[in-house]
């Protein structure tokens, strides 16, 4: 790959430049369709009728007096869809309609479809259902004490989904190294993406009886791969087509009940049939943060280099299985990535509970492990008498390395990173040094830019694109991948346009509409950037070729002589002597006929070869680092965080000011994790979603959020289309525990679990002043028999990525 | 929504007859607290009549120096109104301090004081025990979630609180109701214009189901600048307060003549405290008689399970906006 | 059995300058009737019950909840939605600035926060960072942290007070130490 060098050092004229997006005008102008904006001849609605217990057989549905209400056409129950889907391939789980049990409040059970929505509504009441209900498992230690009742019949016991454990290297040799040894529990609450866009989706079967699917997914082609297999319908009869997403943040990343029930109401109606859920269902789609609960052992020397770690995690994984086995694993991946860890041991369990199911949100189950590492690194430094910032500065993962969870990382701008904010910020001058009440605190982090596997086994692109030219100089780039918002559309142009010297507006973008797209993969795990980045440059690296060639004869000039630039085809050395794009576009079309080309990526392949070493390889590693300033109310307990210092190893803005954009939000996200947003449930037994409104859900407004100063740093890696990394999630990670670090900076108390309510900084200060531990939080995890590990030798051990043989573990 | 009639009216005498006429219908103004509960079917009026044409939107000083809130004027207009910034500084931050600036836009002052619950079990029909939606069907807050519930003046059979920010001032200042039935006009002292639950949590106020808030009285203030509204809550907008204090004091020469003490989010009503007021009147201002005040204050909370916190944050809310009131921050 | 419909009025409104006649029943709120009865789909739905302010229209220029406000309701006055801003002069500058710093990510949120920006530089031409953030407090958004928007709305009032200016550099490319 050419990593998009141009080879005659022609300043980029694009990438790195503040260019508007490819839809900003749509979207200032409300133009932008979005799905429930659509609108089709004949158009039916649809509701879903959801359960409103937590845990139940489903003894009786007797849907006649709904079908007898005039203006209802067709109502489903879970028999009409026999067939489960879920993301994974590991837990397919779902129903589209539950079939004999429900498993939280809002799984659903019929669906209607109605001339309109008022009239759907109103059928949902002549719905008759009798459950049986059942004893609920409402946390991950009453999944570990139940066995009975199963939510589910698979999963490794009772009531655990997952239980995974690893150790890279001994642990154990490790702590005997040791001249200090912590061990600290944390909590991370669960919260929601709460993307203003409720989903939305609208199915048509069109005159030929192939389908058509407008939703707000992130994931088109996944969805693609459910409907074809749910419904029972080849899959080249199925279109997808993901419309604008008004927000996602992983929320919109699994195939939804929603979308395949619409679907199957288009086929039986013959007519289209859309539905738009209320914030309350959005609620219960969920696929938020999962809570979690972690125990942290860490050795370190004096000088606070990491022997080795033991880090443990268990997962409330709500109903379903959803991403949860690959979010069990993310709690334990990426701890090795910032700090050298030369030993380490993992241990991971997801529980089923009878809430809403947990999923990707924004940093895919980083941010809570990165909260537990960050504040104990905090603790340690502290207890050593060493600079946080200069102790982590010391220990620094090298660039161009092999951690001992053989993940490979690339360019590593964390220590760019952390200079930025020590410096902007006056850490120096402030840590341990303002007035009781404030605080200033420093914390790290880093993700992927992109998943290094798929979700399911294959060995094809993650990414393609494909690009036409035409006479008219006309450029159209078409790929599989979802604009959320992040801008993907506009880095496809952005990408072509610096490749072909045009201008991005020149181009169209055709995207996600798995008809006429090639497949992308989906917008998560902050892949897109990269992947179709590299994707759509080598699509347009080719198609550049085939119009030197023309140039080039038609000049009579050498062919690496010939630039793209001002929308013009020249020889470098005669600028002056050239010919228009759209000659030679011509040119290109006469010698070679159509002028269309491909591009597509793969991501290299993994040095983990163990199981569950899928997850956690990336191409590409974003660093960030962020320091916050507090003022912290000893009588209220009420933190307001004043400034926020942040510097992101972005390796090469495509765009700068959308990378701004990217990183400012993930503040804004980390922030409200960190000091309100709480998915928490009303009872025991009851297990009622603790109000799904926006108004009792506490998401920050303009008068929460706080001052950011951003740093871009640029360490270009070479895996990144131009040298760009990810932004999209990593600037969340160090934020929560950045505050909680500042917390103790302002008032000595320790908050280890999130979200950080002023009663829980008062109860910290009171134990102070009581003589306690100033601090709040678990006071233990789970004591549990874990599997047998899974021993990896590091690649310091001369370990080739394998797991040792169980033999060989016991000689 | 429940389907209804509509009838726009746009004289005081046409809608209280309209309204006498139509058993369970309801007057529509600003619409922000009837709308939504309308929506989620907790309100199902067969018939609204808007009154939002009746020429009630008045701000306007009264012979006496006070000040007459119309009816229907708009939540924003009458506190940026600058007879209540300069005169009733304490009822603009309260006011300002509510809600949303859209909502505020929206909302009218007879509306703000007609405000119902927003306790969820109220607000969400799914759970069929909620005495003031459907009276003698019990109360799921007693046992349920009740971190914002009342500790003060609550019953057996409802422990909900008022979530207005404006009537708190109003209590301070003690406002008065004008009213319009079918009868002619009476006048309601704020102070009686909001219940206590009791046994008839179903019924907010001592309004009539066929009288029109026509106006809110104001008396003069001798307070001005000494005064504060205070209203802690888990974000700055879009929050319904945990506690709010609306604290006013008459000084002289840090002196004490006379203060005004009121209470939000802890009672089925804004709850105004004269014993605090008494212990305050006559005497010097300093922080150890704000905090023998603060006790006096809450000394008849009745916390629950989960709203032990709001007896100290009471408390401590209400030292703070009297040291502020004070002039002593 | 039949469903519990009511009767639709035929109402006269002023959407955008235009006088449209329109008829929906009486329960229909402005955002629907916007939405469903005028294919204006710009105004958007969060919530529907006047938690999020996604739905902010401006009648008779003040911005309130089109889902909190019933369409009959909104008969003689003037509606103003998204679609109503740029002119044929070109993009409002409100519009113009979100373009340029990116303060619309996904989009959905930014037609309320943009009638919402338009009100306020309408009563105040140089409002200061608090003013802005008071304004907009009433609209969530999910994407931006904010700040691209108030950068926004600061550059596009600079440019209607006739100042010649540029969006700031920190904004666009960060700040250096």
């Amino acid at each position: 790959m050419s990593n998009g060098s141009q080879g005659n050092g022609k300043p980029l004229k694009v990438i790195g430049k503040p260019f508007r997006k490819v839809d900003a005008r749509a979207k200032c102008t409300g133009q932008t369709l979005f799905a429930d904006d659509i609108v089709l001849p004949r158009m039916l609605f649809a509701k879903l009728l959801r359960s409103h217990v937590p845990h139940a057989f489903i003894k009786r549905i007797d849907v006649s007096r709904a079908l007898s209400l005039a203006g209802v056409v067709a109502v489903i129950t879970g028999k009409d869809l026999p067939i489960p889907y879920g993301i994974l391939p590991v837990s397919q789980d779902e129903h589209t309609l539950c079939i004999d049990k429900v498993r939280f409040i809002g799984d659903p059970v019929a669906a209607i479809a109605a001339v309109d929505e008022d009239t759907a509504f109103e059928a949902l009441s002549l719905i008759d259902v009798e459950y049986e209900q059942l004893d609920t498992i409402g946390s991950i230690e009453e999944a570990l004490s139940k066995n009975e009742p199963r939510i589910h019949d698979y999963g490794d016991e009772g009531n655990i989904h997952k239980k995974v454990h690893l150790e890279f290297g001994s642990v154990e040799e490790g702590f005997a190294e040791a001249d200090l040894i912590r061990e600290d529990v944390f909590f991370y609450e669960g919260n929601t993406h709460l993307p203003m866009e409720q989903h939305a989706a609208l199915a048509r079967f069109d005159a030929d009886n192939k389908l058509t699917l407008w939703s707000s997914t992130q994931t088109p082609h996944y969805v693609h791969r459910a409907l074809a297999r749910v419904l029972e319908i080849s899959p080249s009869h199925v279109r997808v087509i993901a419309t604008p997403n008004g927000g996602g943040f992983g929320g919109k990343s699994d195939p939804f009940n929603h979308e395949i029930a619409v679907c199957k109401l288009s086929r039986i109606t013959g007519r289209p049939v859309k539905i738009t859920l209320t914030r309350e269902e959005v609620f219960y789609c969920h696929r938020g943060r999962h809570p979690v609960l972690m125990k942290v052992k860490t050795g370190v020397k004096k000088d606070g280099a990491i022997t080795a770690m033991d880090f443990q995690s268990f997962l409330d994984g709500g109903a379903y299985g959803s991403y949860g086995v690959a979010s069990t694993f993310y709690t334990g991946a990426l701890q090795t990535v910032t700090y050298q860890i030369p030993r380490y041991r993992f241990r991971g369990l997801r529980a089923f509970t009878n809430k809403a199911p947990c999923g990707p949100k924004r940093g895919h189950g980083t941010p809570q492990p990165r909260f537990a590492l960050e504040i104990q690194i905090d603790k340690i430094a502290d207890e050593l008498g060493l600079d946080p910032a200069e102790m982590r500065r010391k220990h620094l993962v090298p660039p161009n390395s092999l951690t001992a969870n053989y993940l490979r990382v690339g360019s590593m701008g964390l220590d760019a990173c952390i200079e930025k904010v020590v410096d902007a910020s006056g850490w120096k001058e402030k840590f341990k040094r303002l007035p009781y009440g404030r605080g200033i605190g420093l914390a790290c982090g880093s993700y992927l830019s992109g998943a290094g596997l798929p979700i399911y086994w294959n060995n094809m692109p993650h990414s393609g694109v494909q690009l036409r030219l035409d006479r008219q100089g006309g450029v159209c780039v078409m790929c599989g991948s979802t604009d959320i918002g992040q801008g993907s559309d506009s880095i496809l142009a952005y990408i072509v346009a610096e490749v072909l010297g045009i201008d991005p507006f020149d181009i169209r973008v055709i995207t996600a509409d798995t008809d006429l797209t090639p497949v992308d993969l989906g917008s998560y795990s902050s892949r897109v950037t990269l992947m179709t980045g590299n994707a759509a440059l080598q699509a347009a690296e080719r198609a550049r070729e085939l119009l030197t060639l023309a140039v080039a004869e038609k000049l009579n000039a050498p062919i690496e002589n010939i630039t793209f630039a001002e929308r013009r085809a020249f020889d470098v050395e005669h600028p002056e002597i050239g010919v228009g794009f759209a000659q030679a576009v011509e040119l290109a079309e006469a010698k070679f006929g159509t002028i269309g080309t491909v591009g597509s990526y793969t991501p290299p392949p993994s040095a983990a070869q163990f199981k569950g070493g899928g997850v956690g390889p990336s191409p590409a590693y974003s660093y960030s680092a962020a320091i916050a300033e507090v003022a912290v109310d000893p009588d209220t307990g009420i933190t307001k965080v004043e400034q926020i210092w942040i510097a992101h190893d972005v390796g090469q803005a495509i765009n700068p000011v959308l990378v701004m954009g990217q990183v400012e939000g993930s503040v804004y996200m980390g922030l409200g994790e960190a000091l309100m947003e709480d998915m928490a449930y009303r009872g025991k037994r009851n297990l009622v979603h603790k109000f799904p409104s926006l108004l009792e859900y506490k998401s920050p407004t303009t008068l929460e959020m706080c001052d950011v100063k951003t740093f871009l740093i640029q360490e270009r890696d070479s895996a990144g289309p131009f040298g760009a990394k990810e932004v999209g999630q990593g600037p969340l990670l160090p934020i929560p525990p950045v505050i909680a670090n500042a917390i103790y900076d302002a008032v000595g108390v320790r908050v280890d679990e999130v979200p950080i309510t002023p009663e829980k900084v008062l109860a910290g200060i009171r134990a102070g002043a009581h003589g306690k531990e100033a601090r709040y939080g678990p006071s233990s995890a789970p004591e549990i028999t874990w599997p047998e590990a899974l021993h990896v030798a590091t690649p310091a051990e001369g370990g080739d990525g394998r797991a040792v043989p169980r033999d060989v573990v016991h000689k | 929504m429940n389907p209804f009639e509509y009838q726009q009216v746009d004289e005081p005498a046409t809608a209280v007859d309209a309204i006498s006429r139509w058993r369970g219908s309801k007057f529509l103004a600003g619409g922000t607290n009837l709308i939504d509960l309308m929506k989620n079917t907790v309100e199902q009026p067969p018939k609204l009549i808007d009154i939002n044409h009746i020429p009630l939107r008045g701000i306007e000083q009264t012979p006496d120096g006070g000040v007459k809130l119309g009816a229907l004027a708009r939540n924003s207009d009458t506190a940026n109104h600058p007879l209540i910034r300069k005169n009733y500084p304490l009822l603009s931050q309260a006011i300002l301090s509510g809600a949303s600036p859209q909502l505020r836009n929206m909302a009218t002052n007879g509306g703000n004081l007609l405000q119902r619950t927003r306790c969820p079990y109220f607000m969400d029909p799914a759970f069929s025990r909620c005495n003031k939606r459907t009276p003698g069907s019990g109360c799921s807050a007693l046992e349920g979630f009740h971190e914002n519930h009342a500790i003060l003046g609550a019953s057996d059979q409802c422990i909900a609180t008022h979530p207005s920010d404006m009537c708190v001032a109003l209590a301070a200042l003690e406002a008065k109701v004008r009213v319009r039935g079918p009868k002619g006009e009476r006048i309601i002292a704020i102070g009686d214009f909001h219940r206590l639950p009791g046994t008839t949590p179903q019924i907010d106020t001592t309004l009539m189901p066929d009288e029109l808030i026509v106006s809110i009285d104001l008396p003069p203030s001798p307070y001005g600048s000494h005064s504060h509204y205070l209203k802690i809550r888990e974000r700055t907008s879009y929050a319904f307060a945990l506690v709010s204090v609306a604290a006013a004091i008459d000084v002289d020469s840090g002196w004490i003549r006379g203060a005004r003490l009121a209470l939000g989010g802890v009672a089925h009503k804004p709850w105004r405290v004269e014993a605090a007021e008494a212990a305050l009147a006559g005497q010097k201002l300093s922080i150890s008689l704000f905090e023998q005040a603060a006790s006096r204050a809450l000394s008849g909370a009745r916390p629950r399970r989960d709203n032990t916190y709001k007896v100290e944050m009471a408390k401590r809310a209400i030292i703070r906006a009297l040291t502020i009131a004070g002039g002593l921050a | 059995m039949t469903s519990k419909k009511s009767q639709k009025s035929l109402v006269e409104l002023r959407i955008n300058g235009e006088t449209i006649e329109v008829a929906f029943a009486p329960h229909k709120t402005l955002l629907e009737v916007l939405r469903e009865d005028l294919a204006l789909t710009g105004t958007k739905h969060g919530c529907e019950l006047g938690e999020c302010g996604t739905c902010a229209v401006l009648v008779d220029g003040l911005p309130v909840l089109s889902c909190l406000v019933l369409g009959l309701e909104a008969e003689g006055r003037e509606v103003t939605t998204i679609e109503g801003m740029a002119t044929a002069a070109g993009l409002h500058p409100l519009q113009d600035a979100f373009a340029d710093l990116g303060a619309a990510q996904c989009g959905y949120c930014s037609p309320a926060f943009l009638l919402v920006a338009k009100e306020l530089l309408e009563v105040n031409p140089s409002p200061n960072r608090d003013e802005i953030r008071e304004a907009l407090s009433g609209n969530l958004c999910r994407c931006t942290g904010y700040i691209k928007i108030y950068e926004a709305v600061e550059l596009a009032a600079a440019r209607m007070r006739g100042e010649a200016v540029e969006p700031a550099t920190e904004s666009i490319y960060g700040f250096e130490v």
